[in-house]
């Protein structure tokens, strides 16, 4: 892997991996804040994530995509673990999550508004699926209860939900 | 398995678990196009993440980050010397192999692998902030004095260390080494550490960091933001097979 790999670097070379930290750390923090809710614990997540995946090799292949992506659906896998696990420190989830207005501060407004946009263009049930998922920190079975269906039903919703959500950002830019 | 399927949504997502998603990734590794669509539904997911709050890391998360590329030096440069083929190098050359071989000899003589380890640990550590010292001469000097203070830590013995205690039968036989202040803890047990978890109790509550990283001989595991835990154990499920109790530094 181009991206990550500690032992491609030489001595006095600029590291690939300190300077992806460097470059989404703040996002990856805020990310992890989302799911833990509390600074230091969201800290430390970010710090053992990264550790974790410096300490494998073949932890990101270039072919993968973004390392970005990458690097926040491992922070946010990390924080999800450590809520969900029978020591955590809580089993608090965002139950009222909207997404935030004007005057709020987030990770990317342009982006967020495209955002917007495109999961007020998704069928309900696709919305609500996600907004669970994503944005409250609902795991697969929760959604199915709150919903009365089945994991299967929504993880079907999932996936169409993201796909949907791509292509209206395409159109997006075409536009 | 199979291809990945939707489970790259859901991984995407944070909907699988760490086994589940452990199955993926060994996949992935094999199976380029399966590896393409983690990556597509993870660029997916990730336009999400830009819908949320903005929070602001603290400057000790800014300054524990800058350090991580040391912390992960003095790791590989405290591994045991491992079988290398004709022309191999090392990633931090001469400096780590003669700590390694020094490391190695105490071994022969004492035959105490673990105590071998442990002082190899140190001259490594020096080693490696060494290097590290010379091949960051550009940076300015407040950030070289901190991170040779880091490594001086290590190296000159700032930190303390303290027997594993067997809680059941059998048992490893290991050490933790701690800094004085609490801010790290590093785990190490002679020969297999098989499948315990290292955990770190303190009045918020227990947390798991996995498992010990296997190497030849040793198992260890380096936790840079402990937090002056309570009670460092290795379980197994939910047993304290072994653990230790810190003393830092005030307390």
């Amino acid at each position: 892997m181009a991206g990550l790999n500690a032992r491609g670097s030489e001595p006095g070379a600029e590291d690939p991996f300190a300077k992806a930290c460097a470059a989404h750390a703040a996002e990856l923090y805020s990310v992890a804040r989302h799911v833990l809710h509390d600074r230091e614990w969201a800290e430390d997540c970010v710090l053992e994530t990264l550790l974790r995946l410096r300490r494998s090799p073949a932890a990101h292949r270039d072919e993968r995509g973004s390392l970005r992506a990458f690097l926040i659906a491992a922070v946010r896998n990390d924080a999800l673990d450590q809520l969900r696990a029978p020591s955590g420190r809580s089993r608090q989830t965002v139950p009222n999550f909207e997404l935030p207005g004007a005057d709020v501060r987030l990770i990317d407004p342009v982006e967020a508004e495209r955002v917007r946009d495109a999961l007020a263009a998704l069928p309900a049930e696709q919305r609500d699926a996600l907004l669970r998922a994503y944005y409250k920190n609902r795991s697969l079975q929760q959604i199915a209860d709150e919903r009365e269906t089945s994991a299967q039903a929504v993880s079907a919703a999932l996936q169409a939900a993201l796909e949907r959500l791509d292509a209206a950002s395409v159109r997006a830019v075409v536009l | 398995m199979n291809h990945v399927g939707e489970a790259a949504e859901l991984q995407a997502l944070g909907l699988l678990g760490p086994q589940e998603r452990a199955a993926l990734e060994r996949h992935g590794a094999g199976c380029s196009e399966c590896l393409r669509r983690l990556g597509l539904a993870e660029e997916r997911a990730a336009r999400l993440a830009s819908a949320l709050p903005w929070a602001e890391p603290s400057n000790d998360f800014m300054q524990r980050l800058h350090d991580l590329p040391r912390v992960l030096a003095v790791e590989r440069a405290s591994m045991p010397a491992e079988p290398t083929g004709a022309g191999a190098e090392e990633p931090l050359g001469r400096a780590q192999r003669m700590a390694l071989r020094w490391a190695e000899e105490r071994k022969r003589s004492a035959g105490l692998r673990l105590r071998a380890y442990l002082a190899g640990l140190a001259v490594a550590a020096l080693a490696a902030g060494l290097v590290f010292a010379l091949s960051h001469g550009s940076e300015s000097d407040a950030t070289l004095r901190g991170d040779e203070l880091t490594m001086s830590a290590l190296a000159h013995g700032a930190f303390g260390q303290v027997p594993l205690v067997a809680g059941t039968e059998p048992a490893p036989d290991g050490r933790v080494l701690y800094a004085k202040d609490g801010s790290w803890i590093f785990v190490l047990v002679e020969g297999s550490a098989g499948r315990l978890h290292l955990a770190l109790s303190a009045p918020g509550g227990l947390r798991d960091f996995g498992p010990l990283l296997q190497r030849p001989g040793v198992a260890t595991l380096f936790v840079p933001s402990a937090h002056r835990p309570l009670r460092v154990s290795l379980r197994d499920g939910s047993t304290d097979v072994a653990s230790a109790e810190p003393k830092y530094d005030g307390r």
